[in-house]
């Protein structure tokens, strides 16, 4: 049934995988069994809810756990082989790993943080020490070369531990939450960037992240995983259009605009504007929660500066939240309590003014 | 729990309790401070005898802390990084010397080394190597005393050390042992530090298992805690002299290990 899916993912239609997996293991009660496909230069997410056993999976393709079930195929290599129980140790493998709260070592440089992998691998301290350089230009960092980890804000350990992951050019890039360890704020940049330098990465990549936004604005394929399990994988579009399970409407359910921002002004592809917080300039793409948009019979007086006529083309239950699929321009997803479609009378066909506020709209530079 | 700043009122009883025990541990200090033959005190230090004490003293406590790095810090990753069976009788023996008194194990030491010793017959055989009575002697009793202290400080600080900075050099290839080398041995050098520095202490005051394994011989085995004893039978201002030494030595061992214990 996977391999079906991935067979009518049209993005891979052709590819050959640069790794292929099949990650299975049982841990007390919890049961993992996901397989995952990821071409060269592609980024996978894998999505689910903490307990899901993402992080297992992941240290299942590092190496860091042993699975006696697994088989992991890297660019036509065997890493794991549970029928013959075979396991290529972690230091053997050709990976990068950044983790969660990044682990930098705190004991040495940035520079000699990043040169460290090209060191293990018995490149001399000079050269090790010129590429590690090379990578700090590229993730803006070159001025921090001397500074030790404790000295850099968040964001900057995150490019230096994503600097260090990718500086032995690995087959196989592991991201761990990438952004889990940051505040808001800074997140928004952070996960802008690292789509830049995962676009300039020729491996394949793979993201474990429980947030939807990591998974729709990195990956070009999203696996969601719940209870050890795939519920549902595709392109982000696709995932975020048609969630099958309640937790995927819930998490990735989330309405992606893409159009040109001048100042405040976003103009969409289908020339509807919408209005921003933040200024911006050039391409980008803006990000509206189904649940932070608001239903309206007539058109309505309030705060909101993005307000708009739509017609209700598709009204979904899943569990207690009712989700309308709106038909603009801009189309839209909106969650309304099942209350709120009885008092509206809401239904197929039925003509409505949708708005939402300025402040609520998240801005990505594409 | 609330913001203002708690002040705790200690009974009446135990606040007199606390200045009997500090006066108690302060008072003898005091005291050879107080008694010290401050005039004659350079040229007792100067005394060519004290001064071979002094350095033979210094040089043997150096040389057991060598050894007590070099073999104790294998020990202390043993036992703060392998899940082998037996690991807690293992720590339990390895830091009995810790509350051995020093004489027995002085005891113990000349039956393992003696020229009859378990190992020691074979040593004086095969290498014509013999360790009692001499300042190899010395340093084997101190290292034996003192050594339980740094595998102690070391295994505490590798206990809290995340051991993902293992997993995350893995990942970039580093074998075992260049992680080792690059990232647990930096990262445990402050832990090493303060277990080398407790251990040289305790090697510089070692008195009883020296005297028994490797006796008192001036400008061999006498060290100063032996001469200090020995100077008390019949020059005690020569005595009072050595032990001041002494303190102003364990007053900087304290001023070097104060971020660690005597921060709040």
């Amino acid at each position: 049934m996977v391999a079906h899916v991935i067979g009518e993912s049209p993005l891979l239609a052709g590819q050959t995988s640069l790794i292929e997996a099949n990650l299975r293991c049982v841990r007390g009660p919890f049961e993992l069994d996901v397989e995952l496909r990821v071409p060269a230069g592609g980024v996978l997410a894998l999505l689910g809810p903490n307990g899901a056993g993402k992080s297992t999976a992941l240290q299942i393709l590092a190496g860091l756990f042993g699975s006696h079930t697994s088989r992991v195929m890297v660019g036509g290599a065997v890493w794991d082989d549970g029928t013959r129980g075979y396991r290529r140790p972690t230091e053997e493998r050709s990976v990068g790993v950044v983790f969660q709260d990044y682990l930098l070592f705190p004991r040495m440089n940035v520079r000699d943080n990043v040169a460290f992998g090209l060191r293990a691998r018995g490149i001399d301290k000079g050269a090790a020490r010129r590429q590690a350089d090379e990578w700090l230009i590229r993730v803006g960092l070159e001025a921090f070369g001397d500074r030790r980890p404790a000295e850099l804000s968040g964001g900057q350990a995150q490019r230096v531990a994503i600097a260090r992951a990718l500086a032995p050019s690995p087959q196989l890039l592991l991201l761990d939450e990438p952004l889990a360890a940051l505040d808001a704020g800074t997140r928004m940049h952070v996960r802008t960037d690292l789509r830049r330098y995962l676009s300039g990465f020729t491996g394949a990549t793979v993201i474990v992240t429980h947030d939807a936004l990591d998974a729709l604005v990195l990956a070009d394929q999203i696996v969601v995983v719940e209870g050890g399990r795939v519920v549902q994988q595709g392109t982000p579009g696709a995932v975020a259009r048609q969630p099958r399970t309640r937790y995927v409407a819930q998490l990735v359910g989330v309405n992606l605009f893409r159009g040109k921002a001048f100042d405040t002004t976003v103009t969409l592809d289908g020339e509807a504007k919408l209005t921003t917080a933040q200024r911006n300039d050039g391409d980008v793409f803006v990000v509206a929660r189904p649940r932070d948009i608001t239903v309206h019979r007539e058109h309505p007086e309030g705060s909101s500066r993005n307000v708009w006529q739509a017609v209700v083309t598709n009204i979904e239950q899943h569990g207690d939240l009712v989700r309308l699929a709106a038909s603009g321009p801009p189309d839209a997803l909106v969650d309304v309590t099942a209350e709120a479609i009885a008092e509206l009378d809401l239904d197929v066909g039925q003509h409505v003014w949708l708005s939402v506020k300025a402040t609520a709209l998240d801005v990505y530079s594409d | 729990m609330t913001p203002v700043r708690r002040r705790t009122r200690a009974p009446y009883g135990i606040f007199v309790a606390a200045l009997v025990g500090a006066a108690f541990l302060v008072l003898p200090l005091v005291g050879l401070l107080v008694r010290a033959p401050w005039r004659s005190l350079p040229t007792l230090i100067g005394e060519s005898h004290v001064r071979t004490a002094l350095r033979l003293s210094v040089e043997t406590a150096s040389a057991a802390t060598v050894v007590a790095i070099v073999l104790g810090v294998p020990v202390a990753w043993v036992l703060g990084r392998l899940r082998i069976r037996g690991r807690g009788v293992l720590r339990a023996l390895i830091t009995l010397p810790l509350v051995l008194p020093p004489v027995a194990g002085g005891i113990a030491l000349l039956l393992a080394y003696g020229r009859r010793g378990v190992v020691g017959e074979w040593l004086l055989k095969a290498f014509g190597v013999s360790l009692p009575f001499t300042t190899a002697g010395v340093i084997v009793a101190e290292a034996f005393v003192a050594m339980p202290f740094l595998i102690i400080a070391v295994e505490g600080s590798l206990r809290g050390l995340d051991i993902r900075y293992d997993q995350v050099a893995a990942t970039m290839g580093a074998s075992r042992w260049f992680t080792f080398r690059h990232v647990t041995l930096p990262m445990l050098a402050p832990g090493i530090a303060a277990g080398a520095v407790l251990c040289w202490a305790r090697a510089l005051g070692e008195f009883g298992a020296t005297i028994t394994f490797a006796g008192s011989y001036p400008g061999t085995t006498q060290t100063m805690p032996l001469q200090v004893y020995l100077a008390l039978q019949d020059d005690p201002n020569a005595a009072i002299a050595l032990s001041l030494v002494l303190l102003a030595f364990s007053v900087v061992i304290l001023a070097a290990l104060r971020d660690r214990w005597l921060r709040t």
